[in-house]
């Protein structure tokens, strides 16, 4: 496993500098008026990168040098969820940092922490099954046309949901404490990991490359 | 003799084209030549080997255990290269020789450094500027550097000039000096093999139409050539395939000494080279 890890980040390097880069740069621009620096930033460049990396894999069908090397193709699947999750964590570690060196920003809180690492996680789920299934091309059109959806759809849910107090979700999340809830949907995105790398590898371990 | 790769009855299909049944064996400790047209099904038997694709039916072993159940202890034993590119490109040389060496419990850096040095090898140019040649060589360099017991290269000669052709051939001819190396070398370049190889495999339409020593072949199959009066019903059967034209016929055999018995001296009957045995039989009806 360390060997993918190994040849993920040397693949990808370049990509985690950029993408490191042009976090800090967009929490430099808009950091005014903030007390921290804006984790969101965090769960946005962790939730693209898997499009990224799937570009550099794509080039030359490398998957056929890396099956044909002494891997099994389940390991394959792991290193990509695991590097997506590692950039992700080194991603609000970077924050935290940055958190810490402005004297003006507070530092996050745990549960804050684990929820954007979450969200990253669930943004893999989604994207490798079907990466895996359709291929880079027609995910990147489909999540693309996902987003534009959501984006659509979104203000639309939110004004009928505030019109009906969002059909009692609202009162049921006052019932728990955040942090409560944070670890119900960690736990439950961890469960849909597993469940996700274990569609991925299956799907994979009977692809005809 | 043992085998280091074996395939019996190994069926693939695809929506236009399928290996039918094919069965055939590496001897281990030789060169093995895999020859086929293009289209023949010379990539979908390595990619089978390499368990890049799966069989439908059949199986295939390799130093007697199945190839797909102990495919990541296997492919340890295993040196590959490849036709066609599949390094990352954006790579230079280095990171990509770091990335590959390290999933090899026996990866020899000096070794690799000795390749490196004697194909002249730029250590920071990246892959995309390399020329076609020199992609070849670094594979070359990567699949001979773990010290594999079985190198299995697609078509390693096609797209490089003479030059370097003449040295991979003499590369091959070092390497197999040690008993225990077994390479399978598929080509469609003859030539390659008629200097190196000790076994050839012909596959042609998705069926091995011959497996056998080099030797065997070069006493079994004959060019013959002569005068029309001396074709006839008879002859015409004992022929793969000829060509009848108005100053003779001209045809591949694998009877020799029936032709020469009832053709007699006024036939020409020579060794077929690999391309006479490629070339005539690929145009014969019978393995149509």
């Amino acid at each position: 496993m360390l060997n993918l890890l190994f040849k993920e980040w040397v693949i990808n390097k370049s990509t985690v500098t950029m993408s490191t880069g042009s976090m800090i740069a967009a929490i430099i621009f808009t950091s005014d008026g903030q007390e921290q620096a804006p984790i969101f930033l965090a769960v946005l460049f962790g939730g693209l990168f898997p499009f990224v990396t799937g570009m550099n894999e794509n080039t030359n069908r490398s998957d056929i040098l890396i099956n044909s090397l002494p891997v099994g193709r389940k390991e394959i699947v792991a290193s990509k969820y695991i590097f997506s999750l590692l950039f992700g964590i080194f991603l609000i570690f970077v924050l935290t940092v940055i958190n810490m060196l402005v004297p003006s920003f507070g530092e996050y809180s745990l549960m804050t922490a684990i929820l954007s690492v979450t969200i990253i996680g669930l943004f893999s789920g989604i994207y490798y099954p079907l990466f895996y299934l359709l291929g880079k091309r027609f995910v990147t059109y489909g999540l693309t046309a996902f987003f534009i959806g959501i984006f659509a759809l979104v203000p639309i849910i939110i004004n009928a949901g505030a019109d009906s107090e969002y059909w009692g979700l609202e009162n049921m999340y006052q019932q728990f404490s955040s942090s409560l809830l944070s670890l119900i949907f960690s736990g439950a995105t961890i469960v849909f990991l597993i469940l996700s790398w274990f569609i991925s590898g299956e799907i994979y371990k009977r692809k005809q490359l | 003799m043992e085998n280091a790769v074996t395939l019996n009855n190994v069926k693939k299909s695809f929506k236009d084209f399928q290996l039918d049944n094919i069965s055939f064996s590496v001897k281990k400790g030789f060169i093995t030549g895999f020859i086929g047209p293009n289209g023949s099904g010379k990539t979908t038997t390595i990619k089978l080997m390499m368990n890049l694709i799966s069989q439908d039916s059949g199986s295939l072993t390799m130093f007697g255990r199945d190839h797909a159940e102990h495919a990541k202890h296997l492919k340890q034993r295993i040196g590959f290269v490849y036709a066609e590119n599949h390094f990352y490109e954006h790579l230079t040389v280095r990171q990509m020789k770091r990335v590959i060496a390290s999933f090899y419990r026996e990866w020899d850096e000096e070794l690799f450094v000795k390749y490196m040095d004697y194909f002249a090898l730029p250590w920071k140019k990246k892959i995309k500027h390399l020329s076609t040649g020199m992609k070849m060589k670094f594979s070359l360099a990567c699949a001979l550097s773990h010290h594999p017991d079985l190198i299995i290269m697609d078509e390693p000669t096609s797209g490089l000039d003479p030059v370097f052709r003449r040295e991979l051939l003499t590369i091959l001819t070092e390497v197999i000096q040690d008993e225990n190396k077994t390479i399978f070398f598929s080509t469609h370049i003859t030539s390659d093999l008629e200097q190196i190889a000790d076994y050839i495999t012909f596959i042609h339409n998705g069926k091995i139409i011959l497996n056998d020593t080099k030797e065997a072949l070069n006493d079994q199959y004959h060019i013959v050539r002569g005068a029309n009066e001396r074709m006839d019903e008879d002859a015409r059967h004992m022929f793969i395939y000829a060509r009848e034209t108005s100053v003779g016929f001209e045809g591949l055999t694998n009877q020799p000494e029936k032709i020469r018995r009832k053709m007699g001296q006024h036939t020409v009957l020579e060794p077929a080279s690999l391309e006479d045995i490629m070339v005539y039989t690929t145009r014969s009806e019978r393995y149509a």
